[in-house]
């Protein structure tokens, strides 16, 4: 499903003293099957724009469009079921969601709501809590007695068990440690592929954005700043800083390796393999040795 | 989020810099007096103040006016009940069964309007005063009856903390509904059994987060030393000015007005 955004502003509390615009004139088009990786300061509207992407929100000015759906402020909020069952959100803390007595039903919540038999979401359910990495015995515990990282899993389990198109991830690994940060983002990276899913990811972490999307769009105040593949993004290294953001580690790294033997490493050193193998081609290549 | 009722909306005017205590004392000399109140003079003294009071805090009145209108379905739910069931005094209109009287027309006016004045003063003191400084003015003015152990300060904590977490569980509410909405959860609509589920699926994490928030809560209370109001002192102090006497005696002289002027 292709996504396309015309002129998108979102205004909170529209008409009251307490209006909050949060979205300005925003253009936006992501192709059906990318990866995209939305990065931006805390408040630049970055969870507004993803809640327009299955009609949590509704512009207040401008279009959405996602697949055949198009959503304007004259959207009813029951026509909006079968658009939620193909697009995904996984919010911000997801686990805070859970409410279920056991980790099934929790599971199964979502493909039932959307009209699934119940023999088929306990299928799903089963096959969800794999892919997130969890054993089968979990299903009949509570969501409570687990740990803040299985809590987490499962929730995105319960998200995964609806089998969207389009996966939208909201700061997914936000508070974990860093090896299940990994796995979860691995797991994303997977399931892009296989099911060949459209994904949409906000994350601060810009090594997350280098090394899994295509493009990488950069939100400041409520508006698109740049969109680009992550090398053209990150090859502006200053520009970035500039406004606040970081670049991944190894392209700071690339720059002072650079200001050091003035020379320029050609690759765009976006992962740790990138770096090592520029690194390599520098000094083996024939140049140096 | 259109309803103002309990709603600071922050501003510099005369009222908003009031000492929170004479506003409070104000408001709750007004509401007893809007009981004295029975003829048309004296409700057209109180709505005179009111407005005086409602123009002063520098808010647009179309604004205050919108606010108020989810409670205007109500004032004229009790206009009609009153118009129509009171049977005093001429006969002025009949459709069919129904008469509408004369007495019953004024009752129905009264009394609705009191009710409106009520409203909208507490909306004037709402508007203009932080939920804290409420609370600091109540536990202020309540303090002497510590005397007689009741337990203000404790009391106005309680209060103080209700009011502070209202806005944070209305935010939660609003992001669990739609995490749940995402999921595919129906709230304006489907079936008694679909609705039923849909407020477990709100109200269950809700509570859960309110419970480990209170106890988040105590431990840091307990961690930076709080041991209750004994020897406490104050962040934020009341100050007393001429301009809230002003407020306090022109209060009061509604109210005399009203006992010479009523009948
Ligand atoms: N529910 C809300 N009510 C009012 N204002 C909001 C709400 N949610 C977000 N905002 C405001 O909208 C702006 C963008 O917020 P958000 O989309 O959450 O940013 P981000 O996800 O990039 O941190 C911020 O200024 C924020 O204060
Ligand atoms: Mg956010």
């Amino acid at each position: 499903m292709d996504i396309v955004f015309e002129q998108v502003d979102y205004i909170y509390h529209a008409n009251s003293p307490f209006a909050q615009r949060a979205l300005y004139e925003v253009d936006l088009a992501i192709e059906h099957g990318t990866f995209v990786a939305i990065v931006g300061h805390t408040g630049s509207g970055k969870s507004t724009l993803l809640q327009h992407l299955n009609g949590l929100l509704v512009p207040t000015n401008g279009k959405v469009r996602i697949g055949e759906y198009t959503l304007t402020n004259r959207q009813k909020q029951k026509q909006l079921k079968p658009l939620r069952r193909k697009v995904g959100v996984v919010f911000q803390f997801p686990e805070h969601q859970l409410f279920e007595e056991t980790v099934e039903k929790d599971i199964c919540f979502g493909p039932l709501n959307f009209g699934v038999s119940e023999d088929v979401a306990k299928q799903k359910a089963k096959e969800a809590l794999a892919l997130v990495g969890l054993p089968e015995q979990l299903l009949s515990q509570s969501p409570f007695d687990l740990s803040g990282g299985q809590m987490r899993r499962v929730a995105i389990a319960g998200i995964l068990a609806m089998e969207p198109d389009v996966l939208v991830l909201d700061e997914p690994t936000a508070g974990l440690d860093p090896s299940g940060r990994k796995e979860i983002m691995e797991l994303f990276a997977r399931l892009h592929q296989e099911r060949q899913l459209t994904t949409v990811l906000v994350t601060h972490n810009m090594e997350d954005a280098a090394k899994y999307a295509d493009y990488v769009v950069v939100m400041r105040q409520g508006t698109v700043w740049k969109t680009g593949t992550p090398e053209a993004i990150f090859h502006d290294v200053d520009a970035l800083l500039q406004i606040g953001l970081n670049v991944p580690e190894t392209v700071l790294l690339k720059r002072k390796f650079e200001e050091k033997i003035g020379r320029e490493i050609p690759s765009p050193c976006l992962t740790e393999e990138q770096l090592i193998d520029g690194i390599k081609a520098l000094f083996f290549g024939g140049r140096l040795s | 989020m259109n309803v103002i009722i309990g709603r600071y909306v922050p501003s510099n005017s005369v009222i908003h810099r009031m000492d929170p205590r004479a506003k409070l004392l104000a408001m709750l000399i007004y509401a007893a007096s809007v009981f004295l109140a029975n003829n048309g003079v004296t409700y057209a003294m109180l709505t005179a103040f009111l407005l005086i009071l409602l123009l002063l805090l520098r808010v647009p009145f179309s604004f205050i006016l919108k606010g108020l209108r989810p409670v205007l379905w109500i004032v004229l739910f009790t206009f009609l009940l009153h118009a129509f069931l009171t049977k005093e005094g001429a006969a002025l209109y009949q459709i069919g069964e129904l008469a509408i009287y004369e007495g019953g027309l004024q009752k129905g006016v009264f009394i609705s309007l009191r009710f409106l004045l009520l409203i909208a003063m507490t909306t004037w003191l709402t508007i203009s005063t932080t939920p804290v400084e409420v609370t600091d003015a109540v536990e202020s003015l309540f303090g002497p009856l510590k005397r007689f152990r009741v337990p203000v300060h404790e009391l106005a904590l309680m209060m103080s903390i209700s009011l502070r977490f209202i806005p944070t569980l209305m935010e939660e509410t609003e992001k669990i509904m739609k995490a749940q909405a995402a999921r595919g959860v129906d709230f304006y609509g489907g079936s008694f059994g679909e609705r039923i589920k849909a407020m477990t699926a709100l109200l269950i994490p809700l509570f859960i987060h309110a419970f480990q928030r209170a106890e988040e809560l105590a431990t840091a209370m307990e961690a930076r030393g709080y041991r209750g109001g004994e020897g406490r002192t104050k962040y934020r102090l009341l100050t007393w000015g001429w301009i809230d006497t002003c407020l306090l005696a022109s209060t009061i002289g509604i109210t005399i007005l009203l006992f010479l002027f009523r009948t």
